[in-house]
């Protein structure tokens, strides 16, 4: 009897050591490092323990604060022209009824390709002297000289913005259409029948029956945004004048640039925070509205 | 027929495992050569020579980013990790004092006593020396030079400019009639390359980072009037054009050669690039070269780039390493690198050589420049310093904040990082 109760423990182990050895243990360790200064390019001075100063030194830097506030304002930008032009992809596709399956490998294309591909494409596209996007402005007449896209501040966050959006919108409209698909098609009857527009239908029928997929599809989008590198370490490194850099890109640099360990380790300790109340302010949401 | 194609697979990697083991039975040596990508590729050929007389070496080139600040970072995070697979490594004159502090690199003290030191240029000695030791071989220097179109400034009469305001002058008249050519390229995007655009700016103005005492102070009216001119000309008086803040050398350079621009600061690089036609340049024939213009007439300053070889600390064959090194630094092998490459060599004596001067005949002029260019602030805090110099200077030239506050952050900014690991 007694071997019995033991076993489903056996059965959880493997699991429970995987998540503890690759979850837990890392995110514990950068804690514990962070809680320490240590330089790899001295290794000399060591490894000392200083308790909290690297969070007091990362409250009062303005540059991390400057990189926190840049990283919210690219997430909340970005992941709100997603969810606008994803929703307006997926209703059109779930319309279609011809080559849907073409049109659904299509609009996966800026997706598949890889962020630094699609980031240096972009970036030559920006370009102030041979950049397609200025000979196009200039040849519709909306502007007279060339933009300095990458150099103006105002100007360089629209272009990564744009760029991220455009990469990652289809896979905000694949999961939208995918929760699309399933509400049944007799509830639209109904609501026909009744007399309802086209415009009530989908604030009272579709928007609450793809609710439960439109959070998830949030949530995965936000939480990718916020850990934002690639784009912006490809198209501005940052610039102009640092009006770009993203909290990722802040602890890169402190890391691999100057090695700083301890000190980026508090950086990677905010992201991960900000992450979690993230994850939670979804979770919390996604659950009590599906029950 | 799938199942063939996978068989076959199979022996190629086989054949491949067995052919390298013998490799390592016969004590054939692989040694890997780490650089940043040159579009010129000279060091190929050396290379091959050097396989021909060593058989029994064969060196991996390892190409890295030609942006010299990933390529740090490449190199930073490899050492770090204690990365066996580095043996020669290209360094740029601003690692050394940084690698060397770190335990990184292999003093070359005894690689030193083989080779005529005596006949290697001073500047890039001392930067290749940290705490009197010597952690790299200089293997070719570099030196931020003037670039203008003779054509277009014997069409106005004017003569190479001594002075800023000289260039300012010939920029707005000449733009004057052609308002769509750009006056004066710079690099001035967010990376390293705006470090030395802006110490060449500062010491061309009586200026520089350390006071007499030698300490830190960056905050000083000569830096302020440098910092203000660079400013003026990007966002007042439009001698620079504003596309600069995201230019790095190949995209100014472009611009250049293109006949885009009267003025473009450079390195030595460009010179061979611009007057061959089969790069598409626009300009062959029409480029003259000259020291950077000065505050006052002699008040120019050049800041001293260029690579050096060094050996990794955790490589395993710093011996074949040595005799890489030892082979570029030769004067047959140094000289036709330097013709093929367009590089400025190190050894004083090539400055003489008739072949060397025949295919660069600015040498002989440009030699006080050479010599005299000075290297960025040597300290192993460098890669810090810079990017906070970086940051700052890239906000005041957006605009965004005064010189003087620039520099003022600056400071503040690098004496917090002395506090904290010592000067």
């Amino acid at each position: 009897m007694k071997s019995r109760s033991y076993l489903p423990y056996y059965f959880i182990a493997p699991a429970a050591i995987i998540i503890f050895g690759i979850a837990l243990y890392p995110i514990l360790h950068t804690f514990f490092i962070s809680l320490h200064q240590i330089n790899l390019k001295f290794p000399d001075l060591g490894m000392s323990f200083v308790w909290f100063e690297n969070y007091t030194r990362l409250f009062r830097d303005g540059r991390a604060m400057g990189a926190l506030f840049n990283t919210l304002f690219f997430t909340v930008s970005t992941v709100a022209l997603e969810l606008v032009f994803g929703m307006i992809i997926a209703l059109l596709m779930d319309r279609a009824l011809r080559f849907r399956g073409i049109l659904r490998a299509t609009v996966l294309i800026p997706w598949a390709m890889p962020t630094v591909v699609a980031a240096m494409l972009w970036r030559w596209m920006y370009n102030d002297q041979s950049g397609i996007i200025n000979a196009m402005l200039v040849g519709i007449g909306a502007t007279s000289e060339y933009l300095q896209f990458l150099a103006e501040p105002a100007l360089a966050w629209t272009a990564v913005i744009v760029t991220e959006v455009w990469k990652t919108t289809p896979f905000m409209a694949l999961l939208l259409l995918a929760g699309l698909q399933v509400i049944p098609r007799e509830v639209y009857e109904a609501s026909e029948i009744d007399g309802a527009s086209r415009v009530r239908t989908f604030f009272t029928i579709t928007l609450p029956l793809i609710k439960p997929v439109l959070l998830v599809a949030l949530l995965f989008r936000t939480l990718d945004a916020f850990r934002v590198f690639d784009v912006i370490f490809v198209m501005t490194g940052g610039g102009p004048g640092n009006t770009t850099e993203s909290l990722s890109l802040y602890t890169y640099k402190t890391m691999f640039g100057a090695l700083d360990f301890g000190y980026g380790s508090a950086l990677s300790v905010l992201t991960f925070i900000c992450v979690v109340i993230i994850s939670v302010l979804y979770i919390k949401f996604i659950g009590t509205k599906t029950q | 027929m799938n199942m063939k194609f996978y068989i076959g697979i199979l022996i190629l990697i086989l054949h491949c495992l067995f052919l390298t083991g013998c490799a390592e039975k016969d004590e054939t040596v692989i040694i890997t050569f780490n650089v940043g990508r040159d579009p010129t590729g000279a060091h190929y050929t050396i290379i091959r020579q050097f396989q021909e007389n060593y058989p029994r070496i064969r060196v991996q080139v390892v190409e890295s980013p030609q942006d010299a600040s990933l390529q740090h970072d490449l190199y930073v995070t490899r050492f770090a990790g204690k990365d066996r697979s580095i043996d020669v490594i290209g360094l740029d004159v601003i690692w050394i004092a940084e690698f060397a502090r770190a335990g990184w690199l292999r003093p070359l003290n005894n690689l030193a006593e083989e080779l005529p030191m005596e006949d290697f240029l001073p500047g890039p000695i001392e930067a290749c020396t940290y705490r009197d030791i010597l952690y790299a071989i200089p293997w070719f220097t570099d030196a931020g030079l003037l670039y203008y179109r003779t054509d277009l400034l014997e069409e106005y009469g004017f003569e190479e400019p001594q002075t800023w305001d000289e260039l300012q002058e010939i920029v707005i008249t000449i733009r004057n009639d052609s308002p769509h050519l750009s006056g004066f390229l710079i690099q001035g995007e967010q990376y390293e390359g705006l470090i030395c655009n802006i110490m060449e700016f500062i010491w061309s103005h009586g200026g520089d980072v350390w006071d007499e005492t030698g300490e830190w102070r960056l905050t000083t009216p000569e830096a302020e009037t440098a910092l203000q001119r660079l400013i003026d000309y990007i966002r007042i008086q439009d001698i620079t054009p504003r596309g600069v803040l995201t230019y790095q050398e190949e995209e100014s350079r472009h611009i250049f050669q293109d006949g885009r621009a009267i003025f473009l600061r450079n390195w030595p690089y460009v010179w061979e690039l611009a007057n061959n036609p089969a790069t598409g340049s626009n300009v062959v024939g029409n480029v003259g070269i000259a020291p950077l213009p000065g505050k006052e007439p002699g008040l120019h300053a050049a800041t001293l780039g260029g690579w050096n070889l060094g050996i990794s600390a955790y490589s395993e064959h710093p011996e074949e390493s040595r005799k890489l090194i030892r082979f570029f630094m030769e004067y047959e092998q140094m000289k036709q690198f330097s013709i093929e490459g367009g590089r400025l060599p190190t050894r004083i004596s090539l400055y003489r050589d008739p072949e060397i001067l025949k295919r660069s005949p600015y040498f002989e002029d440009l030699y006080e420049v050479f010599i005299n260019a000075r290297p960025r602030p040597v300290t192993p805090h460098y890669s810090q310093i810079s990017d906070i110099m970086q940051v700052n200077i890239h906000r005041a030239l957006l605009g965004r904040i005064s010189a003087r506050e620039a520099l003022e952050r600056i400071d503040a900014e690098v004496l917090a990082l002395f506090d904290r690991y010592g000067k």
